[in-house]
């Protein structure tokens, strides 16, 4: 449970740092805030039908990974410059809520965990977060990679989406196979998490750290 | 008997460190390699700069050796061709007339156009680049004295220290330019009795120096004066010593003289420019 408490108090955390500075905040930026504040709230309303009444709760993360991606993707779009992967965001974001959907309709219904849509929605996620870091690795535009915000989100996003990615096929490997390690691979998920949304608030810190004082008003 | 932890939390905490561990040498890794590609462009973009400079600097000099060459072409062949045949009417004119007080005009006029034809004549040498490619930096300096020193009032001293080396045509060109330029300054505004000028070759470098004891200036005061002010000498001695890989260095008080040190790496970086080697 104490896990739980500190992945709400994380993503409370974020969310008010965002929300708080979010006039001051870069489109991106803007965009990763709403990521989180709709994650806390999601989550939030999760964990409250489940452990209050007692009703199950896993469609509300079917909804909320459709939301997360438009998100993610639309912030990923915002960074990238090249016309043509932006794109393919663009497009990946409505083929990813209808195949999402339709895995809610057909095989993976409501009541089940939604394994299908949440390994795609990783791997997506970390081929556009690998792609904007190696952009920025090879155009060199900045002055200090360490003091780009949008370095450690990508960071943050790629080792999370990718440690979830193999976690997730692990898992569903585990589970039929033997369940014994499946409380590993679970810790292993939840370390991805704390690890991603660490990032976040280290990089609102980068970001408000490095911001030029003219703009802080 | 304290129990051991269960072996699935080991195995936890191992595989959380190692991702810990992974995570960490990623970031230092992608950071530590941008570093270096970062500090690579800046290289590649400094020594860009420095060669479109170089270029830039390259092509003013051709464009005024081109015009100076035409105008001491212009001076010998035309204004020194009419002057010669002023010289020989002159002649014939000293033999027709019989008044001795005419023939002695006559003789005077003849003698300022000779003078005239001569001065012509080391103006037209001097602002011919050709001069600096055929008999090399020192004469080229000492002919500039000595026009200077035709004039009577002025006083010159060429010293040279070391064993003279060519530096290359190019730059000994741009070096010509900027001792005439720092002489023509100090005729213009100095009002010097002496001017001295201090040839240094030392093996890893070249020293060349323009002092006068005129009536000297406050160089700050200079530097601090917009374009529209002041003219762009002072700033063409600094900008093209940098261009060529060296210093310059001002030193002046007023009442006190003026001296200018121009310091040049002996293997000089304009020489091996691409354009000028197939200019």
């Amino acid at each position: 449970m104490w896990d739980t408490y500190l992945y709400m108090t994380l993503l409370g955390v974020g969310t008010g740092l965002y929300l708080f500075n979010y006039r001051i905040l870069t489109p991106p930026l803007r965009i990763l805030g709403s990521t989180i504040a709709i994650t806390w709230l999601g989550t939030g309303y999760s964990i409250y039908i489940g452990a209050v009444h007692h009703k199950p709760n896993i469609h509300v993360y079917h909804i909320l990974i459709i939301i997360q991606y438009a998100l993610y993707g639309l912030m990923f779009e915002k960074l990238i410059d090249q016309p043509l992967v932006k794109r393919i965001i663009r497009a990946s974001l409505v083929l990813f809520a209808l195949i999402s959907l339709s895995l809610s309709l057909t095989i993976q219904p409501w009541n089940q965990y939604n394994s299908y849509a949440t390994t795609l929605f990783n791997a997506l996620i970390a081929i556009w977060s690998s792609y904007y870091l190696w952009r920025m690795f090879v155009d060199i535009k900045v002055e200090a990679l360490e003091q780009e915000a949008s370095f450690w989100i990508s960071t943050g996003l790629l080792f999370s989406s990718l440690g979830s990615f193999f976690a997730q096929g692990l898992m569903n490997y585990l589970l039929v196979n033997t369940a014994n390690y499946a409380i590993m691979v679970y810790w292993i998920h939840e370390l991805m998490d704390f690890i991603l949304f660490v990032f976040f608030l280290l990089a609102i810190y980068i970001y408000l750290r490095y911001l030029p004082h003219t703009q802080r008003s | 008997m304290p129990s051991s932890p269960p072996p699935d939390v080991v195995l936890v905490i191992l595989v959380g460190t190692l991702l810990l561990l992974i995570l960490a040498g990623f970031i230092t890794s992608i950071i530590f390699l941008y570093k270096q590609r970062h500090k690579a462009q800046q290289q590649e973009m400094t020594r860009l700069q420095e060669a479109y400079q170089r270029e830039l600097l390259q092509s003013q000099i051709e464009i005024q050796n081109q015009t100076l060459q035409q105008i001491a072409q212009d001076l010998h062949d035309n204004i020194g061709q009419l002057l010669t045949v002023v010289t020989m009417r002159l002649n014939t004119l000293e033999d027709d007339v019989q008044e001795p007080d005419t023939q002695q005009a006559v003789q005077q006029t003849r003698d300022l156009v000779k003078t005239i034809i001569q001065e012509v004549r080391m103006l037209s040498k001097s602002l011919n680049q050709d001069v600096v490619g055929r008999f090399g930096l020192l004469p080229s300096l000492t002919h500039e004295l000595e026009r200077i020193e035709r004039s009577g009032k002025i006083k010159t001293t060429l010293l040279t220290q070391g064993e003279p080396y060519s530096l290359g045509e190019k730059t000994e060109i741009v070096l010509l330019r900027m001792a005439q330029e720092s002489l023509n300054n100090a005729l213009k505004h100095a009002r010097p009795r002496h001017l001295t000028l201090i040839t240094d070759y030392r093996p890893d470098a070249f020293i060349l120096t323009i002092a006068d004891d005129g009536r000297g200036f406050d160089v700050e005061e200079a530097k601090a004066r917009d374009l529209k002010q002041t003219g762009s000498g002072l700033y063409n001695l600094y900008h093209r010593s940098a261009l060529l890989k060296g210093t310059c260095t001002i030193t002046s008080q007023p009442g006190q003289g003026t001296q200018i040190e121009i310091r040049l790496p002996a293997k000089q970086p304009l020489i091996s420019s691409p354009a000028l080697v197939s200019s």
